[in-house]
């Protein structure tokens, strides 16, 4: 799959996300409320419901790192085609959990069941620990997924764990291991742990292909972590960063809500449903695709400790932001505690603004925002990459006003659409 | 390709015979310290061909061998640097002198043929890069069999066999050349060769067996197993240990026969167990390496050397050696033992057993080791140890071993801190009756997560690797099950471990997703964090 070659498919949706890094820390929440000219309505509308479909059809094909502009440099390394879209979020449905079947049995077990001071133990850990109503009932639950099995491993005379040792074998036999500088031995070392290791991303979509597992972190840190600059929320897709990105920071996205019109896309590839509502979406994930009940799109998160200690610098709270806040958690679940750690709880732009550029108001906010942004969008617009995108458009005087931003696909298909309409 | 002192100090413990005997492998060079020291400037520009002929599994043989009476010390005759067209010129033209001394009888043509072999062989086995794609090229192997047949004098089967043993050391299509040249060089293996003919056959044989499995086959059905099992058994030590190298190159398999056909033959197991007890480091090590082979492909090797004193052995070779080249396959060998047969384990190993303690003292020596194969190998070893029986995980735990193990989690390479997570969770459950969730030791399990060792789990979880990530999360919900006073889930949440989780939201492997989702969605719930 190349990501880069984007033109066939009109700028494909995706990868307008904000990119990290840099622009993390401009606050971006859009406290005004003011009314949208007909005009530009009318305009994004199209746009929108363009955009949309793009996202279904391409969202998970493109690498994720469209969505890292910053990191600019990166050049797609996928290799392999992009598969149909597969991706069920959160399929495990707790009502299910009783009935499960499948369970994995560890292998080769030997032992007998353990003395009996383990198991009470054992009994007591659950007790406490588990919320559920029957340990054995909700572990049988898990237990298709897997649990430790102490077994024994054996391993074949080639298999490429002892690769090492045999070439160790080899260098002191012939006593070249005195000749081999530091490097080369270092370099040799590499290529053992390396060379048994080339496998390909598992993020779904991806497909990059990976030379060793050391670089897995690296790829997936720049590639699978499109965070959203407004919130720092991580999403791993492009599409699910778009997704939040309108929902949650998109005053159009509110306003059409309110209009009305189904603006809440299932989040699961290929469906194609839009429901008017962000509970009745939660409510389609948990009946059309089994998502749990307990799963949250958009969650309140408890901030980690770094951020706890930055958050105790902060003075005040936007009311705004509290209503905004109530208007996304409709679920009520206000004190839910999750620990994502790109989340600042109760996210407050002039305190960071405070924190790092020493401005106190809104207005140099967004001066300062538009500045970011021109900077962000100047060198985007260097990127190779057809999916990176600008991080906000202007419509008329109001620059970004209005809008966090809209994805480049909004804008090619601005220039296309009369073509092609969707 | 050292100089001489580095030589002598880098080969293993020099043995009572020959002083040559030690520099079997060792190239005659100059004593000058500026050859070294260009060697090593040569050495250091690496490249890729020279680095896979390291690691080839064949030996090139650049000095005569022990109890051979070749008088001719030839000194500073180290060719480096040597035009690589003028050495293959020099090549061809010794090639046509090959061919030429063949054909010519009377007095003299012996001598002759013993000048013109012995040019050939100094160009194999002295030039730094020898020049065998040239001579092959040239023809050289079907002169050289010509100069094998039967009732050669020795002195002319040695040089040509020679010859043959340091083409066989190169590319595999230079090893495949010597085809024609097997059947004879497996004949003088024969009982009734001079011994050091034998010895460089066995030599040969063995390059080509290093090769890969089509040709070991060859090999096999041309009847080279029973007579380098004979060498194998001289007293000699030079050639019992050319013999058991070749013989361990011959079994490697993948095909188990061999492995299998070998320990049934006479005498095979007792010299195993003679050498292991009593042999110097050189030979041991070779002896070892056939172990290691044996108890990887062959069940009946495993069932009659679990039972011998083999295990004690090695055990005892691993605790008293220093010398790397002897440690690595001792410790492979008991590894393969131990994850190859229940015996050894649930009989032989068991706690209280003195052998039992010194397996573990040897396993934590390789642990604390400086080379990470060991800690590697040890690992896993140590590993299918603590899959084993309640009393032996409490024995592991309490020993220096878990320590080392969770600071191998969180420090070593990828691969060794695999490992040392299968060692570590198998320290924390007994396996329960099938499909019921495995009991947890609270004790261990706390120990081992106060110590430190949750974050390499966490780790193990991002890791692209599925077996890992998965062996992460399989630790990850022992940890928020079984930890007490229901801390699991906090203690993972603060080294983000649901983050880790919930990457696997968009994993491509289903049952991935599952196991990861079902763990946020139990531990993390609705009803998470109320009580905070």
């Amino acid at each position: 799959m190349d990501c880069c070659s984007s033109g066939s498919r009109n700028g494909a949706g995706g990868g307008e996300a904000e990119s990290s890094g840099g622009l993390r820390r401009w606050g971006g929440r859009r406290k005004t409320k003011e009314p949208m000219r007909a005009k530009e309505i009318a305009h994004v509308e199209k746009y929108l419901q363009a955009d949309l479909k793009t996202f279904r059809e391409t969202a998970l094909g493109l690498a994720p790192n469209s969505a890292q502009i910053q990191r600019s440099a990166d050049t797609c390394t996928a290799t392999r085609p992009s598969r149909p879209p597969t991706v069920r979020i959160r399929t495990i449905d707790r009502s299910r959990r009783r009935d499960a079947t499948r369970i994995e049995a560890g292998r080769g077990m030997q032992q007998k069941p353990a003395a009996e001071a383990i198991m009470e133990e054992e009994t007591e850990a659950e007790e406490v620990g588990m919320a559920q109503a029957t340990a054995a009932a909700a572990s049988a639950g898990l237990a298709g997924l897997g649990f430790w099995a102490a077994a024994r491993r054996r391993l074949a005379p080639d298999d490429p764990f002892f690769a090492a040792g045999d070439m160790e074998r080899e260098l002191l036999a012939k006593h070249a291991a005195l000749d081999l500088s530091e490097d080369e031995r270092y370099q040799l070392e590499k290529m053992d742990v390396a060379s048994a290791n080339t496998l390909f991303c598992p993020i779904s979509g991806c497909g990059a292909h990976l030379d060793g597992l050391d670089n897995f972190e690296d790829h997936y840190s720049t590639r699978h972590t499109a965070s959203c600059s407004v919130c720092w929320r991580v999403y791993p897709t492009s599409r699910l960063l778009s997704i939040h990105i309108s929902e949650a920071h998109d005053s159009f996205f509110q306003a059409k809500v309110a209009r009305g019109f189904p603006m809440y896309e299932c989040l699961v590839e290929g469906c194609g449903v839009k429901l008017k509502s962000y509970k009745s979406r939660q409510q389609h994930l948990v009946d059309k695709h089994q998502f749990p009940k307990s799963f949250e799109f958009f969650k309140k998160a408890r901030p980690s400790q770094h951020q706890r200690h930055k958050n105790q610098q902060r003075q005040t709270v936007y009311k705004g932001e509290e209503t905004r806040e109530t208007l996304m958690d409709v679920d009520g679940k206000n004190t839910r505690h999750m620990n994502w750690r790109y989340r600042r709880q109760q996210h407050d732009p002039n305190e960071l603004k405070e924190n790092e550029n020493n401005c106190k108001e809104p207005k140099h906010n967004e001066m300062e925002v538009d500045k970011q942004v021109d900077e962000l969008t100047s060198a985007v617009s260097k990127l190779s990459t057809a999916d990176s995108t600008p991080s906000s458009i202007s419509f008329g005087h109001r620059r970004s006003r209005g809008l966090t931003f809209v994805p480049r696909s909004i804008r090619q298909n601005k220039q296309v659409s009369k073509a092609e309409p969707k | 390709m050292a100089d001489d002192s580095a030589s002598a100090s880098a080969s293993p413990s020099p043995s009572s015979d020959s002083p040559h005997q030690h520099r079997r492998d060792a190239i005659k060079s100059s004593v000058h310290s500026t050859a070294g020291s260009r060697r090593r400037e040569h050495a250091v520009a690496i490249g890729k061909e020279r680095r896979e002929a390291l690691i080839r599994a064949k030996r090139v043989c650049r000095a005569p061998l022990s109890g051979s009476d070749e008088t001719e010390m030839e000194e500073g005759d180290m060719v480096i640097d040597e035009e690589k067209a003028c050495l293959e010129a020099k090549t061809v033209h010794a090639v046509e002198e090959l061919k030429s001394a063949l054909s010519n009888q009377g007095k003299g043509s012996q001598k002759k043929k013993i000048e013109v072999l012995r040019a050939m062989r100094h160009l194999l086995s002295q030039s730094e890069v020898p020049p065998v794609d040239a001579a092959v090229k040239a023809g050289v192997v079907p002169l050289l069999v010509q100069y094998l047949s039967f009732g050669s004098p020795n002195e002319q089967l040695l040089e040509a066999a020679w010859c043959l043993t340091n083409i066989a050391a190169g590319e595999p299509e230079e090893t495949k050349s010597l085809l024609p040249a097997l059947p004879l060089l497996i004949a003088h293996l024969g009982e009734k060769s001079s011994i050091l003919v034998a010895e460089q056959c066995a030599w040969a044989i063995g390059n080509v067996a290093g090769e890969g499995a089509e040709l070991r086959s060859k090999l096999l059905a041309q009847g080279a197993l029973r007579p380098l099992t004979h060498l194998m058994l001289s007293n000699k030590g030079s050639t019992a240990r050319t013999a058991a190298w070749a013989l361990s190159n011959l079994i490697k398999g993948p095909d188990p026969k061999v492995a299998n056909e070998l320990i049934e033959i006479d005498g095979v197991p007792n010299a195993i167990i003679r050498n292991l007890e009593k042999a110097d480091e050189e030979l041991a090590t070779e002896v070892a390496w056939v172990v290691v082979y044996l108890s990887a492909l062959s069940e009946r090797a495993i069932s009659l050397i679990v039972r011998s004193s083999v295990p004690q052995l090695l055990i005892g070779r691993l605790l008293s050696s220093d010398n790397l080249q002897l440690l690595i396959p001792a410790l492979r060998g008991l590894g393969n033992l131990v994850a190859g047969d229940g015996y050894m384990v649930d009989s032989l190993l068991t706690v209280g057993n003195n052998i039992t303690g010194q397996a573990l003292s040897g396993l934590i020596k390789c642990l604390k080791s400086d080379n990470r194969v060991l800690r590697k190998e040890a690992s896993w070893a140590l590993s299918n140890i603590a899959a084993g029986s309640f009393e032996h995980k409490k024995l592991i735990f309490a020993s220096e071993a878990t320590p080392l193990l969770v600071n191998l989690i969180a420090n070593a390479q990828f691969d060794i801190r695999k490992e040392a997570a299968y060692t570590l969770g198998h320290l924390c459950v007994v396996p329960a009756r099938s499909a019921e969730p495995p009991n947890i030791i609270v004790e261990h399990l706390v120990s081992i997560v106060d110590g430190g060792a949750l974050p390499g789990f966490i780790n193990l979880v991002r890791s692209a690797d599925i077996e890992s990530a998965r062996l992460g999360l399989q630790f990850l919900e022992l940890v928020m099950r079984g930890y007490p006073n229901g801390q699991g889930p906090k203690l993972v949440e603060m080294e983000d471990g649901i983050d880790a989780m919930e990457r696997f939201q968009f994993h491509e492997n289903e049952v991935m997703r599952n196991m990861a989702n079902g763990l946020v969605d139990k531990y993390f719930g609705e009803d998470y964090g109320l009580d905070d």
